[in-house]
């Protein structure tokens, strides 16, 4: 909790120097944020190239808006945020959420590396093939309230400013995305029943 | 039987049920806490980044809006006050309050005039008087110059209190009623006069300055204050009786007193402005110099005329300034009327005091 707060801290700092033309700071910044942002973007969006527009739209609107950014809530929270509103913005651009998520498994089904054991690998591959398609199902909301907990760490209360719901909307959406997502993972013995 | 069965079922479902909420929840504490499988399997994901091409266009874009050249003058304002808005408010605020209680102190500091309406209608009084022996001047008690006798002697003191930055003040006006052009041209026809005075025999030497000597010596102080400028005005003006003959020149010329306060309204333009008939006298007064200055410019005798007669002559009249030493003298201010008496001699060398 304190590295975060130190880390939440850091990047204010950052972006006040950013704001006074310090560019190594948001060099910084950027390499802080570009990986799990472009994640939630990708995963929420499903489309390499809308997500690359829309990431380099969110990018574009810290950087016109530094003037104006006041650390009053996490920089997280403020990019993600942002990064939220661009989204809302596509979807309403494009039509609605569920018609432009068709092939969000175009780019998170390779594997990461390979093990040496052709067996293995083909049941992790399996594994994460199923997760993602498991991820793309989702709902929008649950899928939304899932990334942004895994890919920028908020807690349920960050995530709830962020979508603008209360938090108990929050904890529900990500049981009901938990439960989901655990299916399509291997059940530990003894818990089948329950994780049904 | 049945209906038993139904019952059992449902106990089980629901314990069942209560058992899975159960399980999920502690599932979802062990999720938020970072222990999950699902996170485990989400992070073994492919771990997609943005590409290199994007990162660069970002990072360029970035540069671009902080590059100084590309900086707006709002920017640098922005910047200029984040850091110094807060000290020059601050600074601002501290003057300003300064200012007001030191301008608070300083009215504090000056006597109030009397109503302008009371001090017309006494001038007015004392000017429509006729010529009459008064012999209040001759009571030790009561104050020797006709203007201590128009009003009480706490007013004629209200009158000519100034405070020291007020006198300064002044001073600084000096230079601006006589010193620049009007005192050069002042200082070269007098020099052209005196000469022509000398060599007709016509000068009074007693009388008359060295012009470029008397003015120098005026500039550097040597001024009647102005509460003996004023008290001489009032002498001249009462047509006092205790001036002997040698001064009667001003009695059978009567403007000459109001000369003598249109040169104190430049001078001490604030003192002459609490002063009593200001604006008819300075009326009088001005157009009296303007005459004469008229004839400088029509005639060299005009101008010879004007300065002899010294209405052209910025320099306080010596017969006025000596009424003035006197009432110093009358109310006891030896050590000023000492001073007084020096400055006269500076300017007048040649004037012989009764």
């Amino acid at each position: 909790m304190l590295l975060r707060m130190a880390a939440e801290l850091n990047d204010t700092a950052l972006m006040l120097r950013y704001q006074d033309g310090d560019m190594a700071a948001f060099e910084t910044l950027y390499k802080r944020h570009r990986g799990p942002l472009f994640r939630f973007l990708l995963h929420r969006i499903g489309n390499q190239q809308f997500t690359e527009d829309i990431f380099q739209e969110v990018w574009s609107r810290i950087i016109r808006s530094r003037k104006n950014y006041r650390p009053n809530a996490k920089f997280t929270t403020y990019i993600y945020h942002i990064a939220r509103n661009c989204t809302v913005d596509h979807y309403r651009r494009v039509g609605s959420q569920e018609n432009v998520i068709s092939d969000g498994d175009e780019c998170i089904a390779e594997p990461v590396a390979t093990t040496g054991n052709p067996v293995a690998e083909t049941a992790n591959r399996d594994i994460r093939n199923a997760l993602s398609a498991a991820l793309s199902e989702l709902p929008s909301e649950q899928r939304e309230v899932f990334l942004l907990r895994e890919e920028s760490g908020l807690s349920l209360d960050e995530i709830a400013t962020v979508t603008e719901v209360g938090r108990e909307t929050v904890k529900s959406r990500l049981r009901y995305a938990l439960g989901k997502l655990r299916q399509c993972l291997p059940q530990p013995e003894g818990a089948g029943a329950e994780h049904g | 039987m049945a209906e038993k069965d139904d019952d059992g079922k449902a106990d089980m479902n629901g314990t069942q049920n209560d058992k899975r909420e159960e399980l999920s929840a502690e599932l979802f504490e062990h999720y938020l806490d970072g222990e999950s499988s699902v996170s485990e399997a989400y992070r073994e994901l492919k771990h997609v980044e943005p590409s290199a091409a994007l990162d660069n266009a970002i990072l360029s874009e970035a540069r671009d809006a902080v590059r100084p050249n590309n900086m707006s003058l709002f920017d640098l304002d922005l910047r200029f006050w984040r850091h110094w808005g807060k000290p020059l408010t601050t600074v601002v605020i501290m003057g300003v309050c300064l200012t007001v209680v030191l301008r608070v102190m300083d009215y504090e500091t000056i006597v109030p005039a009397p109503p302008l309406d009371t001090e017309l209608a006494t001038a007015e009084q004392k000017r429509t008087r006729p010529a009459q022996s008064e012999p209040e001047y001759d009571s030790p008690t009561e104050p020797t110059t006709p203007m201590a006798a128009a009003m009480p002697n706490e007013s004629i003191l209200e009158e000519i209190t100034i405070t020291p930055r007020k006198r300064s003040e002044n001073l600084q006006e000096v230079p601006l009623a006589f010193d620049d052009s009007w005192g050069e041209e002042i200082v070269v026809t007098a020099r052209k006069s005196v000469e022509k005075a000398r060599e007709t025999d016509q000068l009074r030497t007693d009388r008359y300055v060295h012009a470029d000597d008397a003015l120098e010596a005026w500039q550097q102080g040597a001024r009647p204050a102005a509460d003996v400028w004023l008290a001489g005005i009032a002498a001249v003006y009462s047509k006092d009786e205790s001036l002997d003959e040698s001064n009667s020149y001003l009695f059978d010329e009567p403007d000459k007193a109001d000369i003598e306060i249109a040169k104190m309204a430049r001078v001490y333009p604030e003192d002459i402005r609490r002063s009593e008939e200001r604006n008819e006298l300075l009326a009088t007064g001005d157009a009296q110099i303007a005459k004469m200055r008229d004839a400088e410019s029509e005639s060299a005798s005009g101008a010879d005329s004007a300065l002899v007669n010294g209405a052209a002559n910025p320099l306080a009249d010596p017969v006025v300034w000596a009424a003035g030493i006197e009432w110093l003298y009358e109310n006891n201010r030896d050590g000023e009327a000492e001073a007084e008496l020096e400055k006269l001699k500076r300017i007048y060398p040649d004037f012989a005091l009764n």
